[in-house]
């Protein structure tokens, strides 16, 4: 049963004069105890998603959809306070800029003990309290990967380095023992060795807690080396969608192909200083969107019935939106 | 001989004054030895603070050394001095790009006049030769004469990591240094930079030294690797040596973490 399950989400901007579609009919369900991968390019409006499930939209943003529910619940139907408090104990978010998104008027360990839920904390006098949430603090601390805790729990944000800040900001989403977690981005700009012990933690908690993420970069390694299944979003379209493996071995629609591709770390049959492939051409502004299938100017396989966007189609699991689909001569 | 770069005993010492029950903080950098050939990339790896930011600044001249020397085409700098108006040579012959690329840009003056800095400051042309330059510089990184007219908030960021290595190759230098050229781009674009990189490369015999956190653009990229730890060099040497038989500790877990995301499949 799909833990968090979003059809055709249509979120649509006001520019003053017109109204652009950022997203447009998203389809993403989010399995528990899975890791979904979310990946898409930047402007593909990976993170409006996030916010969209999370719920901070400005009031210029409509949102639009078929289904959007959590474990059974609609989101979009319940009220604020409901919404509150599912975004408080169930679903946990990464945001993506850690330094921005932390108040920078309190030291990171107040705001690390702030998150902590009532219920986990024990002891009945107000010392012992204290006491258990900063024992509960300094272990999520050390989980995420800061050894030094005493050093960052009295810091101020703007004293911290980013790597520093992404992990506080994870522990921060773990600290309440959330069921879904939205990472957005948690690799950006990390060295290999963090990263790879991130990730580490991320498959330990989903295998030991069944805790399911919702995993949104654009950092092929990191998605192919751990989650399960894969969405891939190209200008506020789902362009594929289906099982990891699967996608990685038989992509059927070219834009997947090509982010497959341009990772030179997936092929080992590419002698070095070799010329990429790549799509020609660039990631379209929101004001100059094409129309029918957004992909079209820079597909190699592009022809007439382009300008239609297509529907979405089924085979098996995996779900693809393209007129021209690669490896369907085989079938 | 082929040799465009040699660095010897470079270092670079950052201490702060022992103050009342603090204790002093040091950076030590270097000894550095190194050389570069013509037309090689050398990239350098490492963690956070190992001191490869500062090392590429080093390199090029924004950031004065302590002490030691470099020699770039035969022609010695004492690289302790600060530069002076005579030492033009050396900003024609090596060119950095920096981390943020569209940062790095004056969002005030169009794309034409920010390439039109750089050779007003080293080179004796005219107006007219000037703009020819530009021109011809602006189509040979893809893009079109007519973006001498935008401003940096046109472009898209493929588009301004162009630019940055326009006015990088503009004054034909010899050994071009970047400082994390691939880590904000997308997928696609970050491939689109690799190629023109290449072929670049090929056209013009540049040197290339670059830093980096993902390894297998370092893999596909580098003819040799510098792996830095503390300040220090650990381990040199070519790339697919550095690859198979890490020697070094700090090598080791670079390269285990990289082969540990990679899918095995793909190893075989």
């Amino acid at each position: 049963m799909p833990m968090l399950d979003i059809k055709n989400l249509t979120l649509e901007i006001d520019t003053g004069t017109s109204r652009v579609k950022a997203l447009d009919k998203v389809s993403l369900t989010v399995n528990s105890s899975e890791i979904r991968a979310l990946v898409g390019e930047s402007g593909s409006g990976k993170s409006l998603i996030v916010s969209a499930i999370s719920g901070s939209l400005p009031s210029n943003w409509h949102i639009t959809a078929d289904r959007m529910s959590w474990q059974g619940q609609s989101l979009l139907s319940m009220s604020s306070a409901e919404r509150r408090e599912v975004m408080r104990r169930d679903i946990a978010v990464v945001f993506q800029h850690p330094i921005s998104a932390l108040d920078p008027s309190a030291t990171l360990g107040e705001q690390l003990e702030e998150s902590i839920p009532d219920e986990f904390v024990e002891g009945s006098w107000f010392w012992q309290r204290k006491q258990s949430r900063r024992s509960t603090a300094i272990s999520t601390l050390h989980k995420v990967g800061i050894k030094q805790h005493q050093q960052y729990l009295s810091a101020y944000p703007h004293q911290i380095s980013t790597d520093i800040g992404q992990k506080f900001m994870i522990a921060m989403a773990l600290i309440s023992q959330p069921k879904l977690l939205i990472a957005d981005d948690p690799t950006r700009g990390m060295e290999t060795t963090t990263k790879t012990q991130l990730l580490k933690l991320f498959t330990r908690l989903n295998q030991t807690k069944a805790l399911a993420i919702l995993f949104v970069s654009h950092d092929l390694l990191a998605i192919a080396s751990m989650s399960h299944t894969m969405t891939v979003l190209y200008c506020g379209q789902t362009v594929e969608s289906g099982n990891m493996k699967h996608l990685r071995k038989r992509p059927l629609h070219p834009y997947t192909k090509a982010l497959l591709d341009s990772a030179p770390s997936f092929r080992n049959d590419l002698p070095p200083k070799s010329t990429l492939p790549t799509l020609p051409g660039t990631i379209p502004t929101l004001q100059h969107l094409p129309i029918g299938c957004r992909l079209g100017p820079r597909c190699p396989r592009a022809q007439r019935d382009c300008v239609i966007t297509p529907v979405v189609r089924r085979i098996h699991d995996h779900n693809y939106s393209c007129h021209f689909p690669l490896h369907m001569e085989k079938l | 001989m082929n040799e465009v770069m040699r660095v010897s005993d470079l270092v670079f010492e950052h201490s702060r004054k022992k103050r009342w029950l603090k204790k002093p903080e040091i950076f030590r950098l270097g000894p550095i030895e190194l050389s570069v050939q013509r037309g090689e990339t050398v990239a350098i790896i490492g963690e956070n603070r190992a001191g490869k930011s500062l090392l590429a600044k080093m390199l090029v001249g924004t950031i004065a050394a302590d002490s030691g020397e470099i020699c770039l085409n035969s022609q010695r700098y004492n690289a302790a001095q600060t530069p002076s108006p005579k030492s033009h040579h050396r900003s024609n012959d090596i060119r950095m790009i920096f981390q943020h690329s569209s940062e790095a840009m004056n969002p005030g003056i169009t794309v034409g006049k920010i390439l039109n800095e750089p050779l007003r400051l080293n080179t004796n042309l005219d107006e007219v030769e000037c703009k020819q330059l530009i021109e011809n510089t602006l189509v040979k990184v893809g893009l079109l004469r007519e973006h001498y007219f935008f401003y940096r908030h046109m472009l898209s960021d493929g588009q301004q990591q162009r630019v940055a290595l326009a006015r990088a190759i503009i004054l034909q230098p010899k050994i071009l240094v970047a400082d994390e050229p691939f880590a904000a781009l997308d997928p696609s674009i970050r491939s689109q930079t690799v190629n023109l990189i290449l072929q670049l490369q090929k056209e013009l015999g540049l040197a290339f030294i670059f830093i980096s956190h993902n390894l297998g653009i370092v893999r596909h990229l580098a003819d040799k690797v510098i792996v830095m730890e503390n300040g220090q060099i650990v381990e040199s040497g070519k790339t697919e040596t550095i690859f198979r038989w890490p020697q070094h500790p700090m090598t080791k877990k670079l390269i285990l973490s990289y082969q540990s995301l990679v899918p095995q499949q793909t190893l075989r």
